[in-house]
């Protein structure tokens, strides 16, 4: 019954590659849900492993030499870990589809719009190329592209930024997938842009009822767009829960330092901006044994740097991982 | 308020103009990067500058400190024409003015240690003294909070965040009195933009320094900002004190952009403006004002008359038809 | 990132600071050569090209060892395999190959080496200033494209022929044949480093360009200098054997590897150690300059650490 209402499942996902410097565990134990309908937005700043977490979950990276994936990844109730590659190959583009930060290399730019719109359809829905050309018209004119019989004949070098991301997403949206994954889709565009994109997506998920799992480090695009938010730091998840509980009631300490990191627009203009101790460790030195964020954490007693806590619901859907986040403060 | 403040920086109309040219050298036609902008900096001040991208901001940042030669226009440089100086004689002006740069990743030569990269800044200015040059560095490193172990260090050895304190240090050793900050923390995590953020405001609070900070980001450019300048195309299209700027923009872009601009508040509901069509290109702006194209409120008279920057409260300009000729708007 | 005992270090004086530099450069510099140590090739390379130092100064030695000379013309012991009196065999003159290929070694080494070197300055110093100002651009690279129009070797024979035959004029000529593609790759590396943003920095704080060309320009294009000059080395050996082969070579009678091949192309199934035995050590000496020049650059390029 629980499978009706999620879309996907992540269940103890940990992804692991093979450097130099021996095996990396850049996920680590991430589990979470999308709900069908719902936009959850993945929050953490670089380093923390959310993108490899949106790639594993399409298992785009190599896996004979490069990746090791352990976990769950539930989509209707199939195991897409389990899965063969041919198999896994029907699921992308169809069933689940991603969007990426700059549009411009993600588009080949030798082929028009159009064509590598129909790519997909033409894989996966096996129309011919007339069918498909038509369909794309459809997908344009369903991202706001204005005059999309036209456009849908040009190149990609000849559109704005924003054109092409939306461009992005009507090659994602061409099969109607169940989940969207877009990986930060609007950092590299203007704040005007940015606002059309965010909006566009929104709109998609009511009038498609399609998932969205949103990957930034914009928390401004999550409080706007997002319903639920989960916080990723160094490949593990510390903080989840509904916006407006994350916004107005962080229990993680990265959470509140991230939060009010940011200069709000109607915040004080004389106090110093909060700022979070220290830096990002490297991958490679990731403190074992022990609560991740404790050597920054302004509120870490002894304990938290003697053993590591779980993931534990402190409200009703609000999951925290910290010793201190159960309340006692 | 800043009328007795002493001017350190004053652009009078200044025109940025870059040639396209055709396969044989000739050229064709010209890219208006700064289209006539016209703004004064006074000293002790941040001076945010706000814009999307091809608006020109960074290529104004760069005529500022006459990285760049301006077309036409007048520049003043702590009460000097330096408009149409050549580089060698401009150098005394360098160790005044400095420049901080968004990538710190790339502002930095790889090959050179830290130590050796703030050294070479004062040798170039003719500081002959070794040690004297290494006590300078290394009070300067200490300023921006980095540790004197870090002297020897290359630039590959650290974070995106330290990179950018010696991008800071670099600046700030020849002693300046106005930096330009070219997006400097846009390349970084929030927890560190908002370290370097503090970290700039507390060495304007010591130093007295003025800076002219361009960003895209408005929550940063909001904090940190005593006056904010707002670029479209090339061109001013607003200037007011930051809180009056957000309590009342006058301007239909700055409207636009603010309403754009994501709230971390999950409450507020966004009331966004929508802005039809695309930014033109600077090689062939819209007649009359530049931004009748996409402008809710445009009149035929829009498109045929460039609004001149109007005073509409106390410090407060703008460029619109509406306030330069509103009779004009009624046709 | 590491110590916390910095913050003690800072109250230090300008001595305490001098005594830390000299640390932290003992620390780096055993560090690069720890590298360079790890990176097996690279060792592997630097002990080839001592290998062919050492036989070069031990030229004399050597023959002395084997009991030949590499002039005695013997023509009734022309082309004999290798025995124990002649240990390479003797070539179509009755010579000892052994005592050949081993002089060999110092002018093929010289030559080698000194024409990658001044190619390597001169290419070095014609793609920066080409990179410096745009009207020696356009005259420098066009005479550059005209050179490399002509055939490598048909440009090295011409100016034999032009020069006379010496060994200074084979230097000189290769050097000449191998120097536009060199500059045309410092002009490109050098076109890069200008592009990049820390340019823009020296020159917002004040220096001048040619400062800024030398100090900070120049440095980023020694690496592909660097490896381009293992090649360069490697084909003016060869092309000094097909120089040598139409008598315009190294002047007869000085061996040079080279010239020892192109005399047994002719014999090349009846006396095969007229090929092997200078063909590998050719390839053995430019193997080891490319490898020792890939580890030169590794070291270095403070970013491979």
């Amino acid at each position: 019954m629980a499978e009706q209402k999620e879309t996907l499942r992540v269940d103890s996902l940990s992804t692991s590659f093979h450097t130099e410097r021996g095996l990396l565990k850049a996920v680590d134990g991430v589990s979470f849900t999308v709900g069908k309908g719902e936009i959850l937005g993945l929050v953490g700043e670089s380093g923390c492993g959310k993108s490899v977490t949106s790639q594993s979950i399409l298992r785009l990276y190599d896996e004979k030499y490069t990746a090791h994936y352990e976990g769950h990844i539930y989509l209707d109730g199939v195991d897409l870990l389990a899965l063969s590659p041919a198999e896994m190959r029907k699921i992308r583009g169809s069933r689940i589809s991603m969007i990426f930060q700059d549009a411009l290399s993600s588009l080949n730019p030798v082929f028009t719009v159009g064509s590598q719109i129909c790519e997909p359809l033409m894989i996966h829905q096996g129309l011919n190329r007339k069918q498909a050309m038509e369909k794309a018209v459809e997908l344009l004119r369903l991202v706001n592209i204005p005059a999309p019989e036209r456009r849908v004949l040009q190149y990609p070098h000849e559109l704005s930024g924003g054109m092409r991301q939306r461009v992005m997403i009507a090659i994602a949206l061409a099969c109607k997938p169940e989940l969207l994954i877009a990986d930060e889709p609007t950092t590299a565009l203007d704040v005007t842009v940015q606002a059309q994109i965010m909006d566009l997506i929104r709109e998609l998920n009511q009038k498609l009822g399609m998932s969205v799992m949103l990957i930034t480090h914009d928390l401004g695009v999550v409080a706007e767009t997002c319903d639920r938010v989960a916080v990723m730091y160094l490949g593990q998840i510390v903080e989840q829960a509904d916006k407006y509980a994350i916004f107005d009631d962080p229990r993680h300490p990265y959470t509140w330092g991230l939060i009010h990191s940011i200069p709000q627009l109607d915040g004080d203009r004389t106090k110093p901006l909060y700022s979070v101790e220290g830096m990002v460790p490297l991958l490679s030195q990731v403190p074992q044994g022990c609560c991740r964020f404790a050597e920054r954490c302004p509120k870490a007693t002894a304990h938290c740097r003697e053993a590591m806590p779980e993931l534990q619901e402190v409200t009703p859907g609000h999951w925290v991982r910290c010793w201190m986040g159960t309340g006692e403060e | 308020m800043s009328d007795t403040k002493e001017v350190v920086i004053r652009a009078e109309n200044v025109r940025t103009y870059f040639p396209v040219r055709d396969t044989l050298g000739r050229v064709v036609n010209q890219v208006k990067a700064v289209d006539g902008i016209s703004m004064e900096v006074h000293k002790g001040e941040i001076y945010g500058l706000v814009g999307e991208s091809g608006c020109g901001k960074s290529t104004f940042g760069r005529t500022l400190i006459r990285l760049l030669e301006p077309t036409d226009g007048k520049l003043e440089l702590l009460g000097q024409d330096v408009t149409h100086t050549s580089m060698k004689a401009l150098r005394p002006f360098r160790s005044k003015v400095q420049m901080i740069f968004q990538d710190p990743y790339t502002s930095l030569n790889p090959r050179k240690r830290v130590g050796e990269i703030l050294m070479e800044v004062l040798q170039i200015h003719g500081e002959k003294d070794r040690d004297k040059c290494m006590s300078i560095a290394m009070e300067t490193l200490h300023k921006v909070g980095l540790r004197p172990e870090h002297f020897y260090r290359y630039p590959h050895e650290f974070s995106g965040g330290q990179r950018q304190r010696v991008g800071i240090a670099r600046a700030l050793i020849l002693k300046p009195e106005l930096i330009v900050c070219d997006e400097p923390v846009s390349a970084l995590d929030v927890s560190i933009q908002a370290q370097v953020i503090n970290l700039l405001k507390q060495l304007r609070d010591e130093n007295d320094l003025s800076y002219v900070f361009i960003a895209h980001d408005m929550s940063v450019v909001r904090y940190i900002s005593d006056r904010i300048g707002v670029m479209y195309l090339g061109h001013l299209v607003e200037e007011a004190p930051t809180d009056e700027l957000f309590a009342h923009p006058m301007h239909p872009y700055t409207e636009a952009l603010l309403s754009a601009v994501p709230d971390t508040n999950p409450h507020a509901t966004a009331h966004r403006i929508h802005l039809q069509g695309e930014i033109p290109s600077p090689i062939d702006p819209p007649k009359g004002c530049v931004f009748h194209t996409r402008c809710p409120y445009a009149t035929e008279a829009c498109g045929q008359i460039a609004p001149q920057m109007r005073q509409v409260a106390p410090g407060h300009r703008t460029a619109c038809l509406k306030y330069d000729m509103p009779e004009a708007m009624k046709v | 990132m590491e110590a916390t005992k910095a913050n003690a270090a800072y109250s230090a004086g300008a001595e305490d600071l001098g005594l830390l530099r000299k640390k932290l450069e003992k620390e780096q510099r055993a560090l690069r050569i720890h590298a360079f140590l790890k990176n097996k090739a690279s060792v592997v390379g630097l002990v080839l090209v001592l290998l062919m130092i050492v036989i070069a100064l031990a030229a004399p030695l050597l023959t002395g060892l084997s009991g030949t000379d590499p002039y005695t013309n013997a023509v009734t012991q022309r082309l004999q395999a290798p025995s124990a009196e002649h240990w390479f065999g003797t070539d179509d003159l009755g010579r000892d190959v052994f005592a050949r290929v081993i002089y060999g070694t110092r002018i093929s080494l010289f030559v080698g080496f000194s024409v990658s070197v001044l190619a390597g300055a001169a290419g070095l110093l014609i793609g920066l200033y080409s990179c410096y100002n745009k009207v020696l651009d356009a005259v420098l690279m066009r005479i550059c494209d005209g050179l490399k129009a002509v055939p490598s070797t048909l440009l090295a024979i011409c100016l034999m022929a032009v020069l006379g035959p010496s060994i200074r004029n084979v230097i000189l000529s290769l050097a000449v044949v191998s120097t536009p593609s060199m500059a045309r790759m410092v002009r490109s590396a050098a076109l890069s480093a200008r592009e990049q943003t820390y340019v823009e920095a020296m020159t917002c704080l004040g220096a001048t360009p040619s400062h800024i060309l030398w100090r900070h320009i120049m440095p980023n294009t020694l690496s592909p200098v660097i490896v381009q000059m293992t090649f360069v080395f490697a084909s003016a050996i060869i092309t000094e054997a097909a120089l040598s082969f139409l008598g315009a070579g190294v002047p007869v009678p000085e061996p040079s590897w080279g010239s020892i091949l192109s005399q047994g192309r002719t014999y090349i199934y009846t006396a095969w150690w007229l090929i092997l035995y200078p063909g590998l050590f050719t390839a053995v000496s430019v193997m080891g300059f490319n490898l020792f020049g890939d580890g030169v650059r590794d070291l270095l390029d403070p970013l491979s650490h």
